[in-house]
């Protein structure tokens, strides 16, 4: 890339490279060349890149997206590269037509691009240049210009005068009624942080008349973002005025004819609440909650029983639970049984989280029969999420009187035909089986966890035989030897090759836990027969299991039993055989320190 | 054994949906080529062994298939055909297919189907794939030279016929398929276009594809068809639609046939880029 | 569960997915449009059943048009409901096949956006010219001497009523509706006092629609929910339940009489000559997922008065 034609204007090589890669027909080279433009400036130094590519680069915005999305994104980190802070302004040249061009993400950028400089301007400068972008670009032709303009607000207001303070409020005014519904949306989408930024006299003289407008707007789209904006609004206002100027607008979005609405209401329910504080929360927002919980649109019920658990833990607590227990409760019992899957489906991902903040009884009284029905509900993906969230509820009222209640819809969860209920309901059996003791477990879940061992979907299959594991670590060896192991060993003569394998798998992990006693005496000789199996699968996963359960295993039967069967299993026709029985071989070697030269060659 | 080890390396990196450098691709397809070269057009396969159909680039419920029917090499597998076109993730399912067949190519068998082609890659979005991932065709190509070695058929201990798509006309007997020279393209007809392209039909002889390639064939040409070369059964896939089901024979080719829910959302990656129209808006 | 919800915006969004789409196939050669690449720019490649679905869909719109035109002999005007970026308007003025007027209406963010693509294009401009009229633009709004392009809602009437007043439609005069996957959008009842009013003012007129139907079965409600999950509601949909349904919308909304068909009938019975040229543009690999897509639309028909009575989708 070095410019060492002498004859020619060194200084001028990196720009006249650019122009011609920016007038290629081919795009990638166009966006590879303004990739580097950090690159070419350095080379052409502050004062060049100043007066001449800066310049250039403003005229030439006409371009693929894809050019302009990475111009407007490189402009935004260029300050040092025309002189610091001082010269920061001429930047806007260019950022200002990219902030007008048709495509979104284009413009976007420019106006990321925009706000990131905005606070490398000196308040002189903020004024001299940059508020009167802002002004053209919210006074411009085109909805493109305008919508740009929405964000640049907050980010100038704080350093100007109160003179020009004045004229922004106005722009900001008349954009938030602007012809189209596009600049409407992006000024209501703005309207929260402007707010933060602008003083409370103002804010209530000025913003507050614009945050009704846009609430009441004729399109819906504009009128949620007004909602959005209800929560920042609130957040700066003393209780009264928000009771007074806040309230009657989001009571109006609560009950809004279109659902979006209502669903941004219950959506940023929780923010609301947050915002408003306890006393308004206790007088308005409790039945507001309400008669979202009740809505017509499913959406907007999902939407609000998603938010059950936080907006009951955020009440206050003085009155928490009479509020629960009088007003939440009822209607929550009633979306136990709503015709909407994915109302019930979002409620039973919270609302095992009441039952912390209702205490032992109420939960036994009025939540456990809710857990019932739902764990018995059609859909799996309410008994999911039932089951994945037992835990929090095991911690108030303690297992005993869990399983009591909650055992027989579990059992038959046991044999649920979605795959993903079964394996949920396995993974909470080592805890039900510590909880329970030995003679309860045995009576009622043993054989449940030895049918998954023969599940016709392997992934029941491997977690069953984890936690068959499991179950010996809570239970100990003995208890294996008496129930699990003979079951277990029974499999090495199923039919089908499948279940043969989970025979191994299961002797894998229990020699882990039973000892080299048990292991040797009792498991060994099964695989050991194994080992001539009519199936390759069978037979490498043999070799595989002598290696997994060398370790555990009585070492003289190693040297006389299991390295006879390695060293056949070795000269096996298969070569998956030949390898994992090659594998094993090694491995074996390693801890024992035998000597396989012979075999291995 | 730095070879096995380098791609375990890969598989394990396919298996998190992670595509590999196309200089790995290369020498991936050159291994493959070695072992599907010396495959019959009608492979020969012992039971047991799970059968599965289209896969169509859903990264996420192949997995899923493991998932149900176990991994490989426990499991043996014979895939028929269609890995690629359609799905987001083609390259990463076709590549993981294509690494554990070099890796344990006595467990897993891989037939070609009607997608498996330049020509339907190009429209069905294999060919944007590989460009997008890849930034070039190369692994593209790369891969649509590793589809003309694929076998054509699977025949499970003599008994169990396996095609992508049907029968031809042109073809009555096994020892008719084991003497064409597949190395080639997919024909636009003749017996290799129908072995891929066919459909049956509840109806008598044949027809006429809807499709424009193969035919379709009825219950009479099926019986005619296992008698004449001693089977039992004829096993295909090309018409799956969205279920994801697998057959999974035992060694006494006793069947357990088990269909399976796509992958849940939670469980995917980010799609690559947002669904296509599929509908009219 | 919608999320990231935008609203009617998603609803608009499809506007930029089928004019994409449209501009895909014209591209490709299925028909010919020379200025919908003048709307939305190019875009990745869309699938061969989806080309040969938007085929039907402009085709059989087109045959209705082309019948509406011959049957009203030059005095007829077209309003577009929710007209996107459709480029009808200059095709036909490029046909030389011009309605008396021709009224667009679609929400003002949609419109806004066609305004500023219409004055980008001197070609879609000099178009809309003729000798003595003007051209007056806002930024939502467009009227020229007989073109109107204007934002509204069409769950408005109040506010419809007014828009076609300044488009100066004529009620009197034979009238014909076009609305490509619109009311579909539309909740039933907003629907039912469009179509009454309508069915009140224009009693001259055809009604031509195009959008889902046969959504109550599997592949119905497949569709739903992903339309859903990209939140696109299809409020209006239980009226897309059957052609017996899409009919009814319009009886009981006091039209005097309907047809309607699937797209499998409106593919079928488009010339072979012209169905052959593109079924041979790409392969398809799935005819049934084209079947089952084209099952699942129609285009239903209604009129009032005499002179659009039983039109059907027969050549000619």
């Amino acid at each position: 890339m070095a410019a060492s034609d002498s004859t020619t204007d060194d200084s001028l090589y990196p720009i006249a490279v650019l122009i011609d890669e920016l007038k290629n027909e081919d795009v990638q080279l166009r966006l590879n060349s303004i990739k580097k433009l950090s690159t070419i400036a350095l080379a052409l130094g502050i004062e060049r890149t100043r007066s001449e590519l800066i310049p250039f680069l403003t005229e030439t915005i006409y371009d693929e997206d894809e050019v302009l999305l990475a111009l407007a994104e490189q402009l935004g980190t260029f300050t040092p590269l025309v002189g610091g802070p001082e010269y920061v302004h001429c930047l806007l040249p260019p950022l200002e037509s990219l902030a007008t061009v048709e495509e979104t993400v284009v413009r976007d950028k420019a106006v990321e691009s925009l706000r990131n400089i905005a606070s490398q301007h000196s308040p002189a400068d903020l004024e001299e240049h940059f508020v009167p972008l802002v002004q053209r670009l919210a006074s411009g032709d085109w909805f493109t210009s305008r919508t740009s303009a929405c964000g640049l607000f907050s980010v100038c207001y704080p350093r100007v005068s109160p003179a020009i303070k004045a004229e922004l409020r106005n722009h900001f005014r008349s954009l938030c009624q602007d012809d189209t519904p596009m600049a409407r949306r992006s000024a209501a989408s703005k309207l929260g942080e402007f707010a933060k930024v602008v003083e409370i006299e103002y804010l209530k003289s000025d913003l507050i008349p614009m945050f009704v407008i846009l609430a009441q707007d004729e399109q819906d789209s504009v009128r949620l973002l007004a909602v959005e904006a209800c929560v920042s609004i609130a957040a700066l206002l003393q209780q009264e005025d928000v009771e007074q100027l806040v309230m009657p607008t989001l009571r109006q979005c609560a009950s809004d004819q279109s659902w979006r609405v209502r669903y941004m209401v219950a959506d940023k329910f929780t923010d609301l609440q947050k915002a408003v504080g306890p006393e308004i929360t206790k007088t308005d927002l409790v039945p507001a909650f309400q008669v979202l919980l009740k809505d017509i649109e499913a959406e907007v019920r999902a939407a609000a029983a998603d938010k059950v658990r936080d907006f009951c833990q955020n009440l206050d607590q003085f009155n928490q639970e009479s509020i629960i227990m009088t007003n939440i409760l009822p209607i929550v019992k009633e979306l136990v049984a709503d015709p909407n899957q994915h109302v019930k489906s979002a409620l039973a991902s919270v609302i095992m989280g009441l039952s912390p903040i209702l205490g032992k009884h109420n939960t036994i009284e009025h939540l456990l029969p809710l857990f019932l029905s739902q764990l018995r509900d059609e859909c799996p993906e309410v008994r999911l999420n039932i089951i994945s969230n037992l835990e929090c509820v095991n911690e108030v009222i303690g297992i005993q009187q869990l399983s009591q209640s909650l055992l027989p819809a579990i059992v038959e969860l046991a044999e649920d035909s979605k795959w993903r209920v079964r394996l949920a309901i396995i993974e909470y059996m080592p805890l039900l089986a510590g909880q329970l003791g030995v003679e309860f477990f045995d009576e009622k879940l043993n054989s449940l966890c030895m049918t998954w061992l023969v599940d016709h979907v392997y992934a029941i299959r491997e977690a069953a035989t984890l936690n068959l594991k499991k179950l010996v670590e809570k239970f100990g060896p003995e208890w294996a030897q008496n129930t699990v192991i003979p079951k277990v060993l029974a499999m090495s003569r199923d039919q089908n090759y499948l279940h043969r394998m989970t025979c191994l798998f299961c002797i894998n992990v229990l020699a882990e836990v039973c000892g080299p006693e048990i292991t040797t005496k009792v498991m060994l000789p099964t695989v050991l027969t194994m080992a001539t199996d009519n199936v390759a699968n069978v037979r490498f996963n043999v070799a595989k299991t002598f290696q997994r359960i060398g370790p555990f295993l009585e070492p003289s039967a190693v040297q006389t039993q299991v390295k006879p069967i390695l060293d056949k299993l070795n000269t096996d026709s298969d070569v998956d055989v030949k390898y994992f029985a090659s594998e094993a071989i090694a491995g074996i070697a390693v801890i024992f320190s035998f000597d396989y030269v012979n075999v291995s060659a | 054994m730095a070879e096995s080890s380098d791609l375990d390396r890969q598989i394990e990196q396919l298996k998190k949906c992670e595509i590999i450098k196309e200089a790995e691709v290369k020498a991936l397809c050159a291994k493959a080529r070695e072992i599907l070269i010396e495959e019959s057009n009608v492979q020969r396969v012992d039971s047991p062994v799970t059968v599965c159909g289209d896969i169509h680039g859903q990264f996420y419920d192949l997995k899923e298939l493991f998932k149900v029917g176990g991994d490989v090499p426990e499991t043996n597998y014979l895939f028929m055909g269609d890995f690629v076109d359609r799905g987001f993730y083609s390259v990463e399912t076709f590549l993981l297919l294509l690494a554990l067949k070099v890796r344990y190519p006595d467990r897993i068998t891989l037939i070609r189907g009607n997608h498996e082609s330049r020509q339907i890659t190009q429209v069905y979005g294999f060919y944007d794939e590989c460009l997008r991932k890849y930034g070039s065709i190369t692994v593209w190509r790369y891969c649509t030279e590793i589809f003309d070695y694929l076998s054509l058929s699977a025949i499970i201990d003599g008994k169990i016929f396996c095609v992508h798509g049907g029968l031809s006309p042109s073809i009555q007997t096994l020892d008719q398929i084991r003497t064409i020279d597949r190395k080639q393209e997919v024909p636009h007809d003749g017996p290799m276009c129908d072995l891929l392209w066919s459909d049956p039909e509840d109806t008598q002889g044949w027809g006429v594809s809807p499709r424009g390639a193969g035919y379709l064939f009825g219950s009479d040409v099926v019986a005619q068809f296992n008698s004449a070369n001693d089977i039992d059964m004829i096993c295909r896939a090309h018409q799956c639609g969205n279920v994801a089901a697998i057959l999974e024979l035992n060694e006494h080719l006793q069947r357990d046939f088990t269909i399976f829910e796509a992958a849940p959302q939670e469980s995917r990656g980010i799609p690559s880029k947002k669904p296509q129209a599929d509908y009219f808006l | 569960m919608i999320k990231d919800m935008a609203d009617d915006e998603a609803i608009q969004a499809t506007n930029d997915d089928a004019s994409e789409c449209k501009r895909y196939a014209v591209q490709l050669g299925y028909w010919c449009d020379p200025f919908i690449s003048l709307f939305v720019k190019q875009t990745a490649r869309k699938a061969p059943e989806i080309n040969r679905g938007y085929y039907a869909r402009v085709k059989g719109i087109e045959l209705f048009v082309d019948k509406f035109l011959k049957l009203s002999g030059g005095k007829g005007q077209i309003i577009n409901l929710g007209c996107g970026f459709d480029t009808l308007y200059w095709r036909l003025r490029e046909a030389g096949n011009s309605s008396a007027n021709f009224v667009e209406l679609d929400f003002p963010s949609i419109t806004a956006k066609k305004c500023y693509h219409i004055k980008k294009h001197k070609q879609l401009i000099d178009m809309l010219n003729t000798e003595d009229g003007e051209i007056r633009f806002s930024t939502t709004e467009l009227h020229a001497a007989n073109y109107h392009l204007v934002g509204t809602d069409l769950r408005h009437i109040a506010e419809l009523n007014n828009k076609l007043t300044q488009a100066e439609v004529n009620f009197n005069l034979p009238t014909m509706f076009l609305a490509e996957c619109v009311l579909v959008y539309v909740d039933a009842s907003a629907t039912s006092s469009l179509l009454k009013w309508l069915a009140g003012k224009f009693s001259n007129s055809l009604f031509v629609s195009y959008e889902q139907v046969n959504m109550k079965d599997k592949f119905g409600q497949v569709m739903l929910s992903n339309l859903r999950s990209r939140g696109c509601l299809l409020a209006g949909v239980e009226d897309c339940e059957s052609l017996e349904t899409q009919q009814r919308r319009f009886t009981i909304n006091n039209w005097e009489g309907t047809s309607a068909w699937t797209m499998v009938e409106v593919y079928d019975s488009l010339p072979v000559m012209d169905r052959n040229r593109i079924e041979h543009i790409e392969l398809l690999d799935e005819r049934e997922l084209l079947i089952q897509l084209l099952q699942h639309y129609c285009i239903a028909i209604a009129w009032n008065g005499q002179t659009f009575k039983n039109l059907s989708i027969a050549q000619g």
